[in-house]
């Protein structure tokens, strides 16, 4: 038995109530998030999941990456277990209610809110946060550059109305100090596949490269079924006579 | 005893019709059959009875619609509101009459020729034809105008006897059987002798000829009218400013509460009128999703508005009416939840104060249409209407469809993406007009920042991008 083994032991045979720095504080099953679908980003959120009353910002480059995928399976969970609405607030597109409903989102339950302005838009967000009428919240506001006590009004709003509350911003702000629960820098790897990098959590430090697997619409099940089905073939063709 | 009937022989048309159909011929349909016919389609000769294919056959324009006896009540019961300005007794006759008794009301009006004047113009700006008829005895004044013999001149009872029997409310059976003896004039029955008349036929037939000719008294139902509210404050001295505002409008808002609640009712939209010294007053409409009858709710979401409002310098006088006011039954409330600490809004009271602010405009819900065309396969809904969605069918969850829809479609330059899957022939809609029949091959492609698109090439081979898969 060397020295370093010896030394090691302590640590990795794990001695019941200790913490260490690089794992997360053990979270209370009362407050436990809303699973996000994806068990490596769970793991890495203090909730074991999107924070069920805060602000999550999602910082990308361009919309339309996959952040939708990135949210549906927890929005998918909250249509059938929280009775309150889901607000959108200033879409950039429209959300098309039959792709809603196929990835399991209740199309009735959505809130569709348009506003003239930056100003309306943020009052409409912190409404929706505040009222506590909806178990999530969906925003994209006009202007790229937010103050800092408008984030936090909204953060509070959202705890306050114990509402998940998203707000889609570009990457650039990524810098600026941020009063939100959590936010993730979002990247593109390939069309199935998302990078998140942790840019601020509760309760730990910064955590880069969390690739997550999107969910494949039947399109490329297609594929991979005649795919499979070549393959099938080639060996069943090629194969000697025997 | 002077009574005034109306008659509404369109009245089924007149509630279903649009504007855009006004010069088609018109049908109603009951059990897939014509059951009333405009007088466009009857020149076309389209006979009562027959069936819709026949009258399309017959009629290629043709419109029809179902015979709604709900919706018919609906308006006779709003054109019976609108006629109570006339008399007190106010009596409806479904599905198409209203009885009035005026004799009462003939001196203010200024005699009968007048008051039968000031009717008939209240129905003609409603868009409604009418016959109105006059005689002493209700179901007298009803044979006569839905026999359309209201203006012949003479004695009412003369008019009566020569009304075919159809007007009188009797059975198809009877009617069929007084047919068969040759009766087709309510005189050639009048003539009968009753005794006999009523060993042959039943009670009811003697009894309703009887009230005809008022030998026997023929009471009837009169309606209520709508209640209302509208009060007014007549201040000492003029506001200027919106806050101060704030204090009468409170009293008002007070008043119409207690007033709600003390009748069990809720309103659905409030009109604020802000009038100055001598000019023009200002209104300000509120409207909720869900009736209300709290003050406090009253006052936060006239607020909102009151914020965009322009209003006099000088308020003098502030009214408050109460619209749409509809029987209140209070949702009941969870026990458990009573000491629940979260933000206590509820859906409706949020889209109150968002449409408030941002305008009704602003707010939407939304559901799924039963259609294969990508616009089509969704629709606006009105966000308070909290109906789950029904399952929609295997193949629409089946057929890839994307997050974002691009409304409308955006046409792309096709070689800045590269084509992944495809093509899904969408061609539907062929035996609508042009605009809105399709044929459409969609595919999915990945655009050159890597974001998944819906695009789609049309009959001429130009390229839109539908949609972001996102």
């Amino acid at each position: 038995m060397s020295v370093n083994t010896a030394l090691e032991a302590p640590w990795q045979s794990g001695i019941d109530g200790l913490w260490r720095a690089r794992e997360l504080p053990r979270h209370q099953a009362a407050d436990a998030g809303i699973s996000t679908g994806f068990p490596a980003l769970d793991d890495a959120l203090v909730d074991h999941g999107w924070p069920p009353g805060g602000l999550v910002e999602l910082l990308s480059e361009d919309y339309g990456i996959g952040e939708l995928r990135l949210l549906s399976p927890a929005l998918a969970t909250l249509s059938s277990t929280d009775d309150r609405c889901i607000a959108w607030v200033n879409p950039p597109h429209l959300p098309y209610a039959p792709a809603l409903q196929a990835v399991g989102i209740d199309p009735a339950r959505v809130l569709l809110v348009n506003a003239n302005d930056h100003a309306e838009a943020l009052w409409a967000l912190e409404q929706t946060c505040k009222s506590g009428a909806c178990c999530a919240v969906l925003g994209w506001l006009p202007e790229p550059k937010q103050r800092f006590t408008e984030i936090r009004r909204l953060q509070f709003a959202a705890k306050q109305g114990r509402t998940w509350a998203n707000l889609f911003r570009p990457i650039g702000a990524s810098g600026e100090a941020s009063a939100a629960e959590l936010r993730l820098s979002l990247g593109y790897l390939s069309e199935d596949r998302l990078n998140v990098d942790i840019v601020k959590r509760r309760g730990g430090w910064p955590l880069r490269g969390i690739e997550l697997p999107l969910s494949v619409g039947p399109t490329q099940r297609r594929q991979r079924l005649s795919e499979a089905l070549g393959r099938w073939r080639r060996k069943r063709f090629s194969a000697p006579p025997g | 005893m002077y009574w005034l009937a109306a008659h509404f022989p369109m009245l089924g048309f007149e509630v279903q019709r649009s504007d855009e159909d006004a010069d088609r011929p018109v049908v109603l349909i009951h059990d897939n059959r014509v059951c009333q016919a405009d007088e466009r389609a009857l020149q076309a000769g389209i006979a009562l009875g027959s069936t819709l294919a026949t009258a399309h056959s017959i009629a290629p324009k043709l419109v029809h619609f179902p015979y709604d006896t709900e919706l018919q009540a609906k308006q006779l019961e709003v054109l019976a509101q609108a006629t109570y300005r006339f008399s007190s007794e106010v009596s409806l006759t479904p599905p198409d009459a209203l009885l009035i008794e005026s004799s009462r009301s003939l001196r203010l009006f200024g005699g009968r020729e007048a008051l039968r004047r000031a009717v008939s113009q209240l129905y003609a700006r409603l868009g409604h034809a009418h016959r109105l008829a006059t005689a002493a005895t209700p179901m007298a004044a009803l044979i006569l105008s839905r026999a359309g013999l209201g203006d012949h001149p003479g004695e009412a009872m003369v008019n009566v006897r020569a009304a075919p029997l159809a007007a009188m409310d009797l059975s198809e059976k009877e009617l069929e059987r007084l047919a068969n003896m040759g009766m087709t004039k309510v005189g050639q029955l009048l003539d009968l002798p009753m005794g006999e008349l009523g060993k042959r036929f039943n009670v009811e037939l003697v009894d309703a000829l009887d009230r005809l000719t008022g030998r026997r008294a023929d009471p009837r139902e009169t309606i209520a009218p709508a209640e209302r509210f509208h009060s007014r404050l007549h201040l000492l001295e003029p506001i200027r400013g919106k806050d101060p505002l704030l204090f009468p409008m409170r009293r008002l808002a007070d008043e119409l509460s207690r007033w709600l609640k003390a009748r069990c009712l809720g309103t659905r939209t409030l009109i604020w009128s802000y009038a100055p010294f001598a000019d023009q007053a200002v209104t300000l409409d509120v409207r909720f999703a869900q009736p209300r009858t709290d003050a406090k709710s009253f006052l936060s979401l006239t607020q909102l508005q009151l914020d965009r409002a322009e209003l006099p310098e000088e308020v003098m006088t502030v009214s408050l009416q109460a619209g749409q006011i509809t029987p209140l039954t209070p949702a009941s409330q969870d026990l458990l939840a009573l000491a629940d600490d979260r933000g206590n809004t509820s859906q409706s009271e949020l889209v109150d104060r968002l449409a408030a602010k941002l305008g009704t405009g602003a707010i939407a819900g939304l559901g799924i249409a039963d259609d294969h065309r990508p616009e089509l396969a969704w629709r606006w809904q009105a966000p308070s209407e909290r109906r789950r969605t029904e399952a929609p069918p295997e193949s629409a969850t089946e057929a890839n469809r994307p997050l974002w829809l691009l409304d409308p479609p955006r046409p792309v330059n096709v070689k800045r993406f590269r084509l992944l899957d495809g093509p899904e022939r969408i061609d539907v809609g062929w035996w609508e007009d042009d605009a809105r029949a399709l044929e459409r091959d969609y595919f999915v492609a990945v655009a050159q920042s890597g974001t998944r698109c819906w695009l789609y090439r049309d009959r001429e081979r130009r390229w839109y991008l539908h949609g972001y898969f996102s």
